[in-house]
């Protein structure tokens, strides 16, 4: 099973060079990440339930950096970055399928798509921080061009904001991760997770040194994943990003930052998290309550749920800063529930605009008339976004508070619990002015979701969204021996 | 006798003699036919330098001014390597010179005499003459189109600044001969280490490190590099940028890690000055860099930067510190050459240098744009281009080192420097063409050299374990 590992991160690479040889692009594509789709799904079968430990491990030395950097290829799944391969097959083939058919620069355009799929899947399957960093980083310039050339609205400014943060953020990130690598005794300095487990199992970091490393991996991952003061690249961006971009981004990229803290700060810093965890809990409050406002007042649907997606980071890194195998579970249900809806959301995004030509709510009303399906499909992304019991992101911040009210005084869950209600209030205003009301006279005539063919990534995103809401254990039973041996339990 | 005929400098230098002889008797030869000569000479030269340590042996020669190591051996690839891109390059521009063409095509490799002759001096005064030769010359090709008034003044600022950066080299090793009564490198060590540190020793030092910044386009000597990058012919502008600047870090190497100043009681003192050097020239390389709208003035900065980046790594004074600028500089060889050579080429069809006239470059070749991305994209280190591992290499050594400050130079200093990278990338996928929509037309060399440098960039950046072999050979070869 450990070749079908690689196999999958290869497939992206390979239709790259078959594309640019001369394949069909979207045909090409599409195959490739139903295959990954496919492939993923029969590793999760094949895996064992109940392990905490690394399956499927497969190892290529022949990479290695030379005698200044002990380095490994390695990959391998457990439970947690097994549902993280999952996000990625399943927002991928989603975002394959979403692209318009007369989308210019075809060949170009879906390159560049596949090495942001390969850089996600090789971050998530990766045992090696050095090769996680890698991987994260192959989809930085990929990104940008696709921002740059197929973007919307104020795509150049976006894209490069968007790059130079992301640069800046995974700069920190390394020298955090540099730090890391030098603070460990010099004879079992490794970036293999599982050697750093064996190591500092064995003699932890001092709390001071943690403290420090942990404040660089929480500026270079929280940028990333967007906390608060670093998160202004975030929406813009993906406001003007083409959706498809903006569904990996939003939907998996960003994730990259969670899993990063909760492989490397849980386990292995968990003096630094405590000591700083003050500081943590006013910028997740402040990316909570503010971005929240923030959201309320955007005019625009991909600002919006831009936005949208910064705050919900809030809740993420609210679990995590409670260290407690509630919050990380909680942290973990929400990373997929997230995924899936955001990329859900900015998928429906870029059909509104293709069908209506805009996507300012000044220009929009009444959709739902002419294109009940896609109001529909909204309406459930909607209702999962603003945590109704029965859909995805209930499941996980339920999970979020129970354990913040545990680990910190009261008001910290009474104020991030606001959260619940500011996002009510923005989508169910977008839903207003988007699907119901007047149409405005100005709107072209344009058809629903017609064919099972447009349908079928909106329906797979929803379905997930609606099975892990009423089944969460589907997610927890792989979750849980990985949240325990995160925490040391 | 036989230790001469076996020297790859006295190999070049014959090989360059008897091409400007037979162009003197040939004057009709095509350049074209003139450069290839040249490549084939340097290749067999460096061809040689693989067998250099059976046939010649590791060791010291000529009463100690001259030195085959790992050290050497690799410098002098490095140098043949420069030589062999900078001559495809010539051949791509030389056409538009006016006269004196063929001349243009063989002074290089004179330079390169130089430069193979610098990799080896293991004295102050085979050091200083090499390093003569190389300036000397450059002053030559860098003022080479005596038409323009921008390769005159660049001719003239490096000239000036040169001379005043060879004045602090001469008396810094006035200084030094006058405390260690010798100009041999070991025999300085020697004193260094037996008798006490005084107030002119630390002068000396300071004195040539800081006229070594000139050659390396470092503080407080950079001044020059932008104009003469702008206005020197491309090629000499990429044979500066590259084999210049290497030529100035194999001196500092040999200097302050694997002889003289290596020893303990003066490595504190120069390890400090240089890291301040090194964090002053990073900033302003990189700041300065940015509002520039040309772009081999643009490329001017970023080499300062670049050379910061370099500085910060060999001030730790340790293996990792040399690997890094090791790893650093065959990434900017390759990514450096891939650039100025693409430049070369396109501002011939394009007529101008500004970034304008990159505009919708991605149209007009896709190649081109392809290679100059790869090209900036390596140079401001992103993975998983070769690039990266000079970057990582460098923040690595100085975080080893313990120096934070340097760490977050580099760490603000990379993301800068990426902003302006994409600036270029910006123009050439995002903007329309301004002037002319025609394609830019790659002869058939010029894309196999296109091909290979990429192909250098991109599998190197994956697979490194080919050049770390080849470095950690320069670094076993420290205990000669």
């Amino acid at each position: 099973m450990s070749e079908l590992l690689i196999v999958i991160l290869i497939a992206p690479v390979l239709a790259c060079l078959g594309i640019a040889a001369g394949l069909p692009a979207k045909k090409t594509a599409l195959m490739t990440v139903l295959f990954n789709l496919v492939a993923s799904l029969l590793l999760a079968f094949k895996f064992q339930i109940g392990s905490a430990g690394y399956q499927f491990v497969s190892s290529i030395p022949a990479m290695s950096l030379g005698n200044y950097f002990n380095t490994n290829l390695k990959f391998g799944v457990d439970g947690l970055s097994l549902l993280l391969l999952l996000l990625t097959t399943v927002v991928s083939a989603a975002a394959v399928a979403v692209v318009p058919n007369d989308i210019k620069r075809p060949r170009e355009f879906f390159i560049l798509l596949l090495l942001v799929v390969s850089g996600a899947l090789g971050a998530f399957l990766s045992i090696d921080l050095f090769f996680l960093y890698i991987f994260h980083e192959i989809a930085l310039i990929p990104t940008f061009i696709l921002v740059g050339v197929w973007g919307n609205q104020d795509r150049k400014f976006a894209a490069i904001q968007m790059t130079i943060y992301l640069t800046l953020g995974s700069m920190v990130l390394l020298a955090g991760l540099l730090g890391f690598y030098f603070a460990m005794p010099e004879n079992v300095r490794s970036f293999d997770l599982e050697e750093i487990r064996v190591a500092l199992t064995a003699s932890p970091l001092a709390a001071s040194v943690q403290g420090w490393i942990y404040l660089l991996l929480l500026g270079g991952f929280g940028i990333l994943a967007s906390l608060c003061p670093f998160h202004t690249w975030a929406p813009a961006g993906d406001a003007a990003a083409p959706a498809p971009v903006a569904m990996l981004h939003a939907g998996v990229l960003k994730k990259v930052g969670i899993y990063g803290l909760l492989r490397l700060a849980v386990p292995f810093l968990h003096a630094g998290v405590h000591q700083y965890v003050d500081l943590f809990l006013i910028l997740i409050l402040l990316n909570v309550i503010y971005i929240g406002v923030v959201t309320i007042w955007q005019k625009e649907l991909g600002f919006m749920l831009g936005y949208s997606s910064v705050m919900h980071m809030g809740m993420l890194f609210l679990g995590i800063a409670s260290m407690s195998v509630l919050g990380l579970t909680g942290t973990v249900i929400l990373m997929l529930a997230h995924g899936f809806d955001i990329a859900l959301l900015f998928a429906l995004n870029g059909e509104i605009r293709r069908r209506a030509g805009s996507t300012h709510f000044a220009d929009l009303g009444g959709l739902a008339q002419r294109m009940p399906k896609l109001a529909f499909l909204f309406v459930i992304g909607g209702l999962a976004s603003l945590g109704m019991p029965g859909l995805a992101n209930f499941a996980g911040e339920i999970h979020v508070f129970f354990a913040a009210w545990k680990a910190f005084p009261w008001w910290v869950t009474v104020l991030a619990v606001w959260g619940i209600v500011i996002s009510a209030i923005y989508i169910l205003r977008a839903v207003r002015n988007i699907f119901f009301g007047d149409v405005p006279s100005t709107l072209p005539q344009s058809e629903d979701l017609v064919k099972w063919s447009q349908r079928w990534p909106f329906v797979m995103l929803a379905l997930a969204l609606i099975v892990i809401g009423f089944y969460p254990r589907i997610l927890t039973v792989f979750v849980q021996p990985v949240v325990n041996s995160l925490l040391g339990l | 006798m036989k230790q001469f005929l076996l020297m790859p400098e006295f190999q070049l230098l014959v090989w360059a003699l008897v091409l400007f002889v037979f162009d003197a008797y040939r004057p009709q030869t095509k350049p074209r036919t003139l450069a290839w000569l040249g490549i084939l000479g340097a290749a067999l030269v460096l061809g040689a330098t693989f067998v250099e340590p059976l046939t010649m042996g590791v060791g010291q020669y000529f009463h100690g001014l001259y030195s085959v190591d790992g050290l050497s051996i690799f410098f002098k690839q490095f140098f043949l390597v420069t030589l062999i891109v900078v001559l495809w390059m010539s051949a791509e521009f030389v056409e538009v010179l006016p006269l004196a063409r063929n001349e243009f095509l063989l002074l290089p490799m004179l330079t390169t005499v130089g430069m193979l002759l610098l990799a080896s001096a293991v004295d102050f005064t085979t050091m200083f003459v090499a390093l003569e030769l190389v300036t000397i010359s450059f002053y030559v090709l860098v003022a080479y189109q005596r038409n323009r008034s921008a390769s005159l003044e660049a001719g003239v600022k490096y000239l000036i600044i040169g001379a005043l950066s060879t004045g602090f080299l001469v008396y810094g090793i006035a200084f030094l001969y006058g405390n260690a009564g010798s100009t041999s490198f070991a025999t300085i060590l020697e004193t260094l280490s037996t008798n006490p540190l005084n107030l002119s020793i630390l002068f000396a030092m300071a004195l040539i490190l800081v006229g070594l910044c000139f050659k390396i386009s470092a503080v407080p000597f950079h001044i020059w590099a932008p104009d003469v990058y702008q206005g020197a012919p491309t090629p000499v502008t990429a044979f500066l940028a590259v084999g210049s600047k290497a030529a100035g870090f194999v001196v500092l190497l040999r200097l302050v890690f694997f002889s003289c100043f290596g020893n303990p009681v003066v490595a504190p003192y120069v390890s400090s000055l240089l890291a301040v050097l090194a964090g002053v020239t990073v900033i302003l390389g990189t700041f300065a860099a940015l509002p520039q709208r040309n772009l081999k003035r643009l490329l001017g900065y970023s080499s300062i930067g670049h050379a910061g980046f370099i500085l910060m790594a060999l001030s730790c004074l340790s293996p990792r510190g040399v690997n890094a600028v090791l790893i650093y500089l065959i990434s900017y060889l390759l990514a450096g050459l891939l650039a100025f050579f693409l430049i070369t080429v396109v501002s011939k069809q394009v007529e101008g240098e500004e970034l304008v006239n990159f505009s919708g470059l991605s149209k007009r070749s896709p190649l081109a744009a392809f290679g100059l991305t790869v090209a900036f994209v390596s140079m401001a280190g992103i993975p998983p281009l070769l690039g990266f591992a000079g970057k990582l290499g460098v923040l690595a050594a100085a975080w080893e080192a313990q120096r934070y400050v340097l760490v977050g130079i580099g760490v603000i200093a990379a993301a800068v420097g990426l902003y302006y990278y994409l600036s270029i990338v910006r123009y050439m996928y995002w903007n329309e063409a301004a002037d002319g929509t025609a394609a830019v037309k790659l002869s058939c060399s010029a894309k196999w050299l296109v091909w290979l440098l990429v192909a250098g960039v991109i599998v190197f950046g994956i697979y490194q374990m080919p050049i770390a072999t080849v470095v950690d050979q320069v670094l076993l070869g420290r205990n000669w």
